[in-house]
């Protein structure tokens, strides 16, 4: 297979393993620190599964095309860490699949809330052990930065698709008041967390300020900023019509509020945040391709 | 979390759910533990092919690079993946630094790009116990990245020292993987070459600008055994370093014209990315 062939399908491969991620982690995130009542919800357990889904396919398909398509031995792609990582990743997910319907019985609280934390902590710290943060130059400000950041994701992005898939179809606006200032204050915190260990960790891969804004890799990590300043703005938008329908929710009957142009707005705005947040993982995984020479 | 009434059904998935995350888990610490060599034995042993040992051999066209005096260990192993243990420290060979395959076991890669974009090899090879055969694998470009599509590399007039003692080889280029064996175990040995076919210009870019692509010859090692880089030349501008993910970063330390990799590689990895500015057809 050619090169070109082969690092399409492996930034594929990386993109379903970044969707599913912040499907499953964004999901234990979103109960554990804004909605631990929202465990019913069939389609937050639907975005658990279809995470748990796509990150054991994740998983297997990687070392799979690096050994049967690019050619490359298995004990090169398989490496005593890398190979424990996606192993520890495995019994991560597998726990996840045999104890979500215990998950799920209460209020994610408590040990619930502790199981939560650990599964997503642990599927985290696999993709830092399988980063270049591992053995890079300052390693240890490396390993910090790109936990940070992928921990950031799952709250961040993972919690604004977890909120999209309670609001967008209005069946909980009467949660408005409760979930968008809890998920406001997790999403700050993130995005600051973002936006700090993402520069660390531009300036750690290119080697240098100079060195990141000469090379197509700064380029990238421009357009990630761009897109990522976009959904900023657009969170912003979201809030105001947010707030704006909770104090409606208060003063008119729920039916009107539901079928309301505020209630649209707010559908169409965390759609297209939700959208953009696909943008993003996308442009994440062109990331790791592009190289500073 | 476990509360509530327990069916059949929700004993029996709890358990199995149990085991099986601390089945996986223990592999996990297994395979961290001995992966390496479960991964050797699911790809099964190395060919071997003899060759003899010779009086003398012509000088190679390489940079100077004096032959390691350290004799073997005097405990022979036959196996060609031995560990990557910590001898006893031995001065390293005069001009040479202290290090992998100088002074400890690993491989000192040493490469001076011609104005053609060959490449001049040294490897010097220290192993922690001494081995009867040694396998020679060109590089594998795979992981080089686009930038160096087209590239097909190829070691010629290649020289085997053992010990100070030139081996002769059945062929002295290298396209595909092929086995050494030794006249007897040892644990240091020296290889020159060139290696051609691994520099492509880079369109769009300054003129005469070209990456190449090096590596270690020698294959058959341990995967974590730490390789040493060292590039020499005028036409060298960085150094950027794959990883598993593909991607190239800078890795260069030193000021030209001698620039190393900033950090031991291992065998496994040890690809490295040379920038180069090729000089004008004289």
């Amino acid at each position: 297979m050619s090169p070109v062939l082969l690092e399409v399908a492996l930034g594929l491969i990386r993109i379903v393993t970044y969707v599913g991620y912040v499907l499953l982690a964004g999901t234990f995130t979103f109960w554990s620190l804004v909605w631990p009542e929202g465990r019913s919800d069939r389609r937050l357990v639907r975005l658990a599964v279809i995470g748990t889904v796509l990150l054991v396919l994740g998983t297997f398909a990687d070392p799979a095309i690096r050994v049967a398509l690019g050619g490359q031995p298995l004990a090169d792609v398989l490496t005593p860490v890398g190979g424990s990582a996606l192993l520890v990743r495995l019994a991560a997910l597998v726990a996840t699949a045999f104890f979500l319907v215990d998950l799920i019985r209460s209020p994610i609280t408590g040990g619930r809330r502790v199981f939560a934390v650990v599964v997503v902590a642990v599927i985290a710290g696999s993709m830092v052990v399988q980063s270049d943060a591992v053995g890079a130059p300052r390693e240890v400000l490396a390993v910090v930065a790109i936990s940070g950041h992928v921990l950031a994701t799952a709250a961040w992005l993972g919690g604004l698709v977890a909120l999209a898939a309670v609001l967008i179809p209005r069946d909980h606006l009467e949660e408005l008041e409760r979930l968008v200032p809890r998920f406001s204050l997790v999403a700050l915190f993130s995005v600051i967390i973002l936006l700090v260990t993402g520069i660390v960790d531009a300036l750690v891969v290119a080697g240098g300020l100079t060195a990141l804004v000469t090379s197509p890799y700064g380029l990238v990590v421009l357009i990630k900023i761009g897109v990522l300043a976009g959904m900023v703005l657009l969170g912003h938008f979201g809030r105001r019509y947010a707030a704006r329908l909770a104090f409606r929710r208060v003063h008119q009957p729920a039916e009107l509020v539901k079928n309301s142009r505020g209630a649209h707005n707010l559908a169409l705005v965390m759609g297209t945040e939700v959208v953009i947040a696909v943008g993003i993982l996308a442009t994440t995984s062109m990331l790791v391709m592009v190289a500073p020479s | 979390m476990l509360s509530g009434t327990w069916s059949r059904a929700d004993i029996f998935r709890r358990a199995l759910g149990a085991v099986c995350t601390l089945v996986l888990l223990s592999l996990a610490i297994g395979y961290s533990q001995y992966g390496p060599g479960l991964s050797a034995i699911m790809t099964g042993p190395a060919p071997n092919a003899t060759v003899a040992a010779t009086e003398s051999t012509e000088p190679a066209p390489t940079p100077p690079t004096p032959s390691s005096s350290e004799a073997p260990s005097a405990t022979p192993a036959s196996s060609p993946t031995p560990s990557v243990t910590r001898t006893a420290p031995v001065k390293p060979p005069k001009g040479l630094p202290a290090g992998p395959g100088t002074t400890e076991p690993g491989i000192l890669l040493m490469a001076a790009p011609d104005a053609d974009g060959r490449f001049t090899m040294t490897e010097l090879v220290r192993l922690a116990e001494p081995v009867t055969a040694v396998q020679l694998r060109p590089l594998n470009i795979q992981a080089a990245g686009p930038g160096l599509r087209g590239a097909k590399p190829i070691a010629t007039d290649i020289e085997l020292t053992a010990d100070e003692q030139p081996v002769r080889l059945s062929r002295n280029r290298v396209s595909r993987p092929q086995s050494v064996t030794f006249d007897a175990p040892t644990a240091v040995f020296e290889v020159r070459y060139m290696l051609r076919r691994v520099t492509v210009r880079t369109p769009n870019s300054s003129p005469g600008r070209a990456l190449g692509a090096i590596g270690p010859l020698v294959a058959g090692v341990p995967g974590d055994l730490p390789v040493d880089v060292v590039v020499m030349g005028r036409s060298v501008r960085n150094l950027g370093c794959p990883s598993s993910e593909m991607v190239r970063r800078p890795c260069a330390s030193g000021q030209l014209p001698r620039l190393t990799v900033n950090r031991s590689l291992p065998h496994r990895t040890a690809l490295v990315i040379v920038q180069l500015d090729l000089p004008r057809p004289q």
